[in-house]
């Protein structure tokens, strides 16, 4: 169920690590899991999906930098629209944990 | 182990077409699994048939992605298609216009005449270009769009009514169409927010009453139709027209206010106990 959580916030979470600096795949999916506490087991598929969505959506923008092993990488980078987004969801976000909070632990909220 | 990757990645992206973007992509994927697999190396996994199985089955559904991948191009493929097919279209109305100008021209010898049906031609492909996203505007509710290309629309329609009239015919003071254009495009966007429900069509109303009344009598006046006294009263006119619908509006607003406020009572009534 976490994992299922987690996915349906997979571009949120993206653009969270991208606000930090621009990154890679492989990175931003190490970054993912293992913030997972072994709970997580996000596949790279998920992850370029959401890449390929946001590209679309000019939410990232990508571009080839030098490092890794096979000489070059694809690096991504948050666009204006993108920072946008992440507030607004990051906002939304706020809200539902607030209110989730507030149903699931009642009086245990404090 | 980066050779078995490629063969497998090679093997893998053969079901979609290769262009320049899924070359890119594939070797995205390389990085990311000579990465991970020099990751479980640094942790100390030593063999190399379980660091590229474990490699291969972090992809997850490559192959749903792939299908995405290519469903993607696919769709881009289709709408250059489309915009190709417009573009052709557009290019062939020109092509014959502007042979049916000349033509006309030729034969009739009226150069100083024929090339409105050069330019009438030309507003009526920018019309037309104008009336084709509008269903999509319309669903998508917006408004301000939509009521800026029917002005556009409007415009485009008295323009090419004011060179005929100008260049065909003898009528003076053709000039006095542009006064009347105002009312044109308030009527217009008056109809438009009538057909889409827009909650603005109450002061949208207001402003053609109190336009047209205004206007109608500065053209008719200045065609000494009317005289300019005692015709004056006709924008007052408009005025007090204006001050009866917003009474009105406020009138029936309050009226339904009341009926809501019955109905709530009596739901009051229907579900209160007395224990």
């Amino acid at each position: 169920m976490t994992g299922d959580i987690l996915r349906g916030h997979t571009e949120t979470v993206i653009l969270r690590i991208l606000t930090e600096r621009d990154s890679y795949g492989y990175e931003i999916s190490k970054a993912i899991n293992d913030a997972g506490d072994d709970m997580l087991d996000i596949k790279d598929a998920t992850i370029y999906t959401a890449f390929r969505r946001m590209e679309e959506d000019a939410l990232i923008r990508a571009y080839w930098g030098e490092g890794g092993l096979g000489g070059r990488r694809r690096y991504y980078a948050i666009t204006d629209a993108g920072k946008k987004v992440y507030e607004e969801k990051k906002a939304e976000w706020q809200k539902i944990n607030k209110i989730l909070n507030n149903l699931i632990l009642g009086g245990q909220n404090d | 182990m980066i050779n078995r990757f490629k063969n497998f990645l090679e093997k893998e992206f053969r079901v979609i077409a290769p262009t320049q973007q899924a070359m890119d992509y594939r070797e995205e994927i390389l990085g990311t699994l000579l990465d991970r697999a020099q990751e479980y190396r640094i942790k100390g996994m030593e063999d190399d048939e379980m660091i590229y199985n474990l490699c291969i089955d972090s992809l997850g559904n490559f192959k749903a992605t792939l299908v995405n991948f290519e469903q993607a191009r696919e769709q881009i493929k289709k709408k250059a298609a489309k915009a190709g097919v417009i573009a052709l279209s557009v290019l062939g109305a020109v092509v014959l216009l502007t042979i049916g100008y000349l033509a006309a021209s030729f034969i009739t010898s009226a150069w100083n005449k024929t090339w409105l049906i050069e330019v009438c031609g030309l507003f009526l492909f920018a019309i037309v270009g104008m009336v084709i996203p509008m269903p999509t505007l319309i669903q998508k509710k917006n408004n301000a769009l939509l009521k800026l290309i029917v002005s556009g629309i409007v415009t485009l329609i008295f323009t090419a009514i004011f060179l005929i009239l100008l260049i065909m015919t003898n009528i003076t003071q053709t000039w006095l169409l542009f006064i009347a254009l105002p009312i044109a495009i308030l009527g217009a966007i008056v109809v438009l927010s009538a057909f889409t429900g827009s909650k603005a069509i109450i002061g949208e109303a207001i402003a053609f009453i109190q336009t047209s009344s205004a206007l109608i009598y500065v053209i008719l006046a200045l065609r000494d139709i009317i005289p300019w006294s005692p015709y004056w009263l006709m924008p007052v006119g408009g005025a007090f027209i204006s001050i009866c619908i917003v009474v009105t509006a406020l009138a029936l607003h309050n009226k339904n206010k009341a009926v809501q406020k019955k109905v709530m009572t009596e739901e009051d009534y229907y579900t209160s106990w007395r224990q």
